[in-house]
């Protein structure tokens, strides 16, 4: 927003409009969420060794 | 007197190209000044330009006919104009990686890959368009980035795929003889293959990331997209090598020789029938049995495989939600996430900051158990075949979640190879392969990490026999 639009706002006493965008619908960001939780249930039931070490250090194979 | 180009020229491969330079046909700078002023003209057509770079490629242009004047040949790319997608830095021109938050930003030095074509002597004419932030928070739509749905030339109802949208569109339309884009999950292999063109994965560390927006560090790759399987060949030869500066690098370079290969006669590959038969989209099915038929028949050993019942998708969407949601905390520390175009992706990774670090650990056991299973695989087979896709590019206004329902087929084929592929770091070639509905399809070709030799001989063997990676859309409205 540049400053001529600012003073025009305030001399006009509106409200000035948000300067970041609104988030995501409630209803997007929940599906999400509920996506998120669903995988983390899904690997929490996944047996695997106990031994088993995380392929952090990753290399193709 | 001015080169004029007739159409048909440029979808010529690389080879071609050169080799008319070679003989002094025209300078470099008339290539060049040719291909950009297409690219400029036609590109935002398509939504596939992001930003042109017509004057620093005739500048690089001017001294490259230097060369070719004394007969100084640099590489099999010297002189051939490229486009790169917006991921990837450009030394003091814009690099805004398809997203609102980024637009403006510049990098002072270029990305490795850019720097490497421009040390073999090739012209980046244009950044071309991609998915906002590579796509990794899930977008419903395909207008998720600042410039646009990506367009396919073949039919601009429909999309180009993504994310590397504006290589596959550029490729396919002749606006760039070869282009350069990513993949961490399918970038490369689905706009190959909506758009007709042929798209190389290659193996995990193989190429340097270095300078390229960073989705996942443990499954971004950098690859070509080409008119022909021996066109990546030659591109993956300048791009590929060791990097100090990528965390990733193998160390390892590529020499494109595809006539070392093992004959065919010794090599076994591997298939399933459900993928053609359940999986596939019934318009879809006839072309990709026919393309898998040739493919067979080229005199390997056949067999029928399906990967081991493994999370594949859920492994891959876990470890690419945890690493994203680290590499883009601050978009969502201060609310600018919520600029992106596609409000289900900027709650994507807003709701991946919620993972768990056991989560991410637990994915990345698993994943060990997919390297393990797929090198078993591997033991018993050189090469998977697999149509890249299920079917035809969606419509532009259809949304994603629907456009490819999950499949109920109680077999599961080699559906998940794609997820599998990358988890694994595998090198895959997605070649043109038929058309359903009057759009391109493409098949994959997965092979063992380091083999893209072996993966290039076939795709080039299969382009012997087909015509299809020379066909060329319409000309755009």
């Amino acid at each position: 927003m540049r400053r001529r639009d600012l003073a025009s706002l305030l001399l006009a006493g509106l409200p000035a409009p948000a300067q970041t965008p609104p988030p995501a619908p409630a209803d997007d960001l929940a599906a999400a969420r509920q996506r998120v939780q669903t995988a983390s249930a899904e690997l929490a039931r996944f047996a695997v060794p106990i031994a088993l070490e995380p392929a952090t250090s990753f290399k193709a194979y | 007197m001015k080169t004029t180009f007739p159409e048909e020229f440029f979808f010529l491969p690389l080879g071609q190209i050169q080799a008319k330079l070679r003989a002094k046909e025209f300078k470099v700078k008339e290539l060049t000044e040719a291909w950009a002023q297409r690219l400029e003209q036609r590109g935002p057509k398509y939504n596939a330009l992001a930003h042109s770079l017509h004057q620093p490629a005739l500048k690089a242009a001017k001294y490259q006919d230097k060369d070719f004047r004394r007969d100084r040949f640099r590489s099999p790319l010297h002189g051939i104009p490229y486009g790169a997608k917006d991921l990837l830095s450009y030394a003091g021109h814009p690099t805004e990686w398809g997203a609102p938050q980024y637009k403006g930003q510049v990098f002072k030095q270029h990305a490795r890959v850019i720097a490497k074509l421009e040390g073999a002597g090739a012209n980046c004419i244009g950044k071309l368009a991609m998915v906002e932030l590579a796509g990794g928070g899930g977008y419903r739509f395909p207008n998720a980035s600042s410039t646009g749905p990506g367009l396919n030339p073949w039919d601009p109802t429909r999309w180009a795929g993504g994310s590397s949208s504006g290589s596959g569109a550029a490729v396919a339309a002749g606006l760039v003889p070869f282009a350069i884009g990513s993949e961490t999950w399918g970038s490369i292999l689905t706009p190959a293959a909506y758009c007709g063109v042929t798209g190389l994965r290659p193996t995990y560390g193989l190429v340097s990331r270095s300078g390229a927006m960073a989705l996942s560090w443990t499954m971004d790759k950098i690859g070509p997209l080409c008119r022909t399987a021996e066109d990546c060949g030659l591109v993956l030869q300048v791009i590929a090598g060791g990097d100090s500066d990528d965390p990733g690098s193998a160390g390892k370079s590529f020499y494109y020789t595809p006539e070392y290969v093992r004959p065919f006669s010794v090599l076994r590959v591997g298939w399933s029938p459900a993928d053609l038969e359940a999986v596939a989209d019934p318009a879809a099915r006839q072309a990709f049995q026919q393309a898998t038929q040739l493919l067979l028949k080229l005199g390997f050993q056949v067999k029928e495989v399906e990967l081991p019942d493994l999370p594949y998708r859920t492994v891959a969407s876990t470890i690419i939600g945890c690493e994203m949601a680290s590499i883009f905390e601050p978009l969502v520390a201060d609310g600018a996430i919520h600029q992106l175009v596609d409000k289900n992706q900027a709650a994507g990774i807003v709701a991946a900051t919620g993972y768990k670090a056991t989560d991410y650990l637990k994915a990345m056991r698993i994943r060990r158990q997919i390297q393990d299973a797929m090198a078993k695989l591997f033991s018993t087979v050189d090469v998977l075949i697999s149509p890249s896709r299920p079917g035809v590019a969606s419509k532009i206004d259809e949304p994603l979640d629907r456009a490819t329902p999950p499949n109920g087929s109680p077999q599961r084929g080699l559906k998940d190879l794609g997820a599998a592929g990358n988890l694994a770091g595998l090198p895959a070639l997605s070649l043109p392969c038929g058309f359903a509905q009057n759009l391109p399809l493409g098949i994959s070709l997965v092979s063992r990490p380091w083999e893209e030799n072996l993966l290039l001989a076939i795709g080039k063997q299969f382009q012997a026999q087909t015509d299809w990676h020379q066909r060329r859309p319409p000309l755009p409205a």
